[in-house]
């Protein structure tokens, strides 16, 4: 168990902590990210790597990438927590935590205000309840269908053969109204195919599909209770479309952070400084922390 | 008589046993040369059948996907009635010589009369358990039971005498006293039986005869004390709910490997199933008819209607009597009575800060990495 405490940082020198560093990494379905951090908070470095059949590959650069940003070696660090569907895969890690609670630490890092953390990655979504110093007070997960995440949207952005990266900004000039009516993938692509083949814009079917999306999330919010400022993190938060379709759905204005894919990642960090620092406390300042605690 | 083997030998035999659930009844009924009535969970007077010399078998639900039963049922009814209904559709109940619905569920309601379609050489039976509380609630179930009792007469061809359903209740009521002292045992030890061996014994119970149950759990008794477990810390967290079917294995399993210790639940694969004894005192049947009430004051369930019990404070004073800090709830996907209410109980225990999960079974469908996910951050949540 983590002190309740853990967000303050215990007395050890600054120069220490600086000393001190830690990984977080979440591997996620689709994507691996790695954030650095030093003692003092500070992210010092980070990767994304999209996955590769072998999912421990992309994990590991994404890691070295970040080592080597930050010229350090595994060795450096003194705590590693994992995150993510594969988070109990990884030897080297000291602890597993489940992507839920590392949003929304990670989100209170980037955005302390944040109450309610919407994150939508590569096949699950999320809405997390979030109290002032990070911790989950309550959440929703789509538990029967990963209609609505990260691979539905590349599914479409293929059926109507429009770059991922675009098809935010490309929704953004709708002009008509339509509707998608199924949000289960396959319908969904048949349903934006019958709309291309009936003359429909392409920013017209996508901003229907995000529009689709932002309904089931906010049925999700429903279940949690929306509670303000909003921040929205996954790979997804970088779709604008999405972001805009949601923030007229739920009536609020979101708040997207710069990197919001390492948003997971840097929660594990932050999770790992705490339990670096606690056992700095105990007098092994700088060493790797003992055990592995991996569920 | 007593079984030899350690604790784990015992568990092992016992969870081979509930692997072929109906396996048991078979050789029973081949070797006894008697009947066997099959009984769709909850309020089913096992003891008046048994007092026939038939054997009662509570159905099921298996872990196969629904295929043949599909023509039959409707997809939005709950698991454990569709999976029955696939049973009977593929010929795995054709042992039974009879079986039993009642009125205290739409879906058993409905499964009763597809059973009797697909099982047509096996007697059809209908138990009328009248619910509420009322003043003439329990004369009117007395005589529900007395209805039902002449059925099992004229299906056994031999009167059922009053000295054999007290004989019966006793033994039913050493079988409960016998898993109470278990969950006794596991209240001062949580990590002496898992909830997946808990579930176990108590499905077992329920296919094979009470007398050979009892005597398996009189030797369990004698050897669990010497169990060796492993005992580790974790969120003490009480489990409620699965009203009629048995949990899957694997849930239970990863609530437990979240890190949490099961210290109590109250589902039918569990205390529900147990919490009380009939009276022997009494005469039988109005016995067995107040037992209907008595049960539904420690554990209530909701197709009781029984508006002198409060099923959200139930469960607020449950978590405290087993000092639980977390409540998971499993529900049946399309259990109507449990849905219905759900949102009084999740009102209630907001208003009493108690964090709980809400799992949603569904027979086929279940994302367990995801739903691996949901339960782990629920045990992290301070």
């Amino acid at each position: 168990m983590i002190s309740k405490t853990a967000n303050s940082i215990p007395a050890i020198s600054k120069v220490e902590r600086a000393a001190l560093f830690t990984l977080g990494i979440d591997s996620g379905s689709l994507t691996a990210k790695a954030v650095i951090m030093d003692g003092n908070r500070r992210i010092v470095s980070h990767s994304v790597k999209q996955l590769e059949f072998v999912s421990e590959k992309a994990v590991k650069i994404a890691m070295d990438n970040a080592l080597a940003a930050a010229g350090l070696e595994l060795s450096d660090m003194a705590y590693i927590v994992s995150t993510g569907y594969g988070r109990r895969r990884f030897s080297f890690a000291n602890k597993a935590i489940t992507e839920i609670s590392c949003h929304a630490k990670g989100a209170n890092y980037v955005f302390p205000d944040a109450r309610t953390v919407i994150d939508i990655g590569g096949q699950d979504s999320k809405v997390i309840s979030v109290d002032p110093l990070g911790n989950v007070q309550n959440f929703a997960m789509n538990d029967t269908c990963a209609a609505g995440t990260g691979q539905f949207l590349e599914v479409m952005a293929r059926a109507l053969g429009v770059g991922l990266e675009k098809i935010g900004e490309l929704s953004l000039e709708s002009l008509t109204k339509l509707k998608i009516s199924s949000m289960c993938t396959v319908f969904a692509e048949s349903e934006v195919i019958s709309l291309v083949a009936q003359g429909h814009t392409k920013a017209d079917i996508l901003a229907a599909i995000h529009e689709a999306i932002a309904r089931r999330i906010t049925g999700l919010v429903g279940r949690v209770g929306l509670r303000q400022p909003v921040i929205m993190t996954g790979g997804v938060a970088k779709n604008i479309g999405v972001v805009r379709a949601l923030e007229k759905e739920l009536g609020v204005s979101i708040t997207v952070p710069g990197e919001p894919q390492i948003v997971g990642a840097l929660g594990a960090a932050l999770f790992a400084l705490d339990y670096a620092l606690a056992a700095s406390q105990n007098q092994n300042v700088g060493t790797k922390a003992p055990g592995t605690e991996n569920c | 008589m007593k079984i030899k083997g350690s604790a784990d030998e015992i568990l092992n035999n016992l969870a081979e046993i509930t692997d072929q659930p109906y396996e048991k009844a078979k050789e029973w009924k081949k070797l006894s040369g008697s009947k066997v009535i099959g009984l769709f969970p909850m309020h089913f007077p096992e003891e008046l059948i048994h007092a026939a010399r038939i054997l009662p078998v509570l159905l099921q639900e298996s872990d196969e996907p629904v295929t043949a039963g599909h023509a039959y049922y409707y997809p939005f009814f709950c698991g454990l009635s569709r999976s029955v209904i696939d049973q009977a559709a593929k010929g795995y109940l054709d042992f039974l010589d009879g079986f039993m619905a009642g009125d205290y569920c739409i879906q058993v309601v409905g499964a009763g009369e597809v059973l009797g379609v697909l099982l047509r050489k096996a007697n059809s039976m209908f138990f009328r358990l009248p619910v509420g509380n009322q003043s003439w609630t329990l004369a009117d179930i007395t005589q529900g039971l007395k209805e039902i009792k002449r059925d099992i007469e004229t299906f056994s061809g031999e009167e059922i005498s009053d000295e054999a359903i007290r004989e019966s209740i006793r033994i039913y009521n050493m079988n409960r006293g016998l898993i109470r002292k278990l969950y006794e045992i596991k209240s001062l030890n949580p990590w002496i039986l898992n909830s997946r061996e808990i579930v176990t014994i108590i499905k077992s119970s329920m296919v094979i005869p009470k007398d050979e149950h009892n005597t398996i759990l009189t030797s369990l008794l004698q050897v669990l004390p010497n169990r060796k477990v492993s005992q580790k810390e974790g969120v003490r967290v009480f489990v409620s709910g699965s009203l009629c079917g048995a949990p899957k294995y694997d849930i239970l399993s990863m609530i437990e490997q979240s890190g949490a210790i099961v210290v109590g639940d109250d589902l039918f694969h569990g205390y529900r199933y147990v919490s009380t004894d009939i009276n022997e005192e009494m005469e039988p049947l109005e016995a067995i008819a107040a037992h209907y009430l008595e049960k539904n004051k420690d554990v209530p369930c909701p197709t009781r209607c029984d508006p002198t019990t409060d099923w959200p404070q139930y469960l607020i004073d449950s978590m405290r009597k087993h000092e639980a800090e977390k409540l998971v709830i499993l529900m049946a996907k399309y259990c109507e009575p449990h849905m219905f209410f759900y949102p009084d109980i999740k009102e209630a225990l907001e208003k009493a800060g108690i964090p709980h999960l809400l799992i949603e079974m569904e027979h086929e469908v279940v994302s367990l990495e995801a739903l691996r996910t949901r339960i782990e951050a629920f045990i992290e949540m301070k």
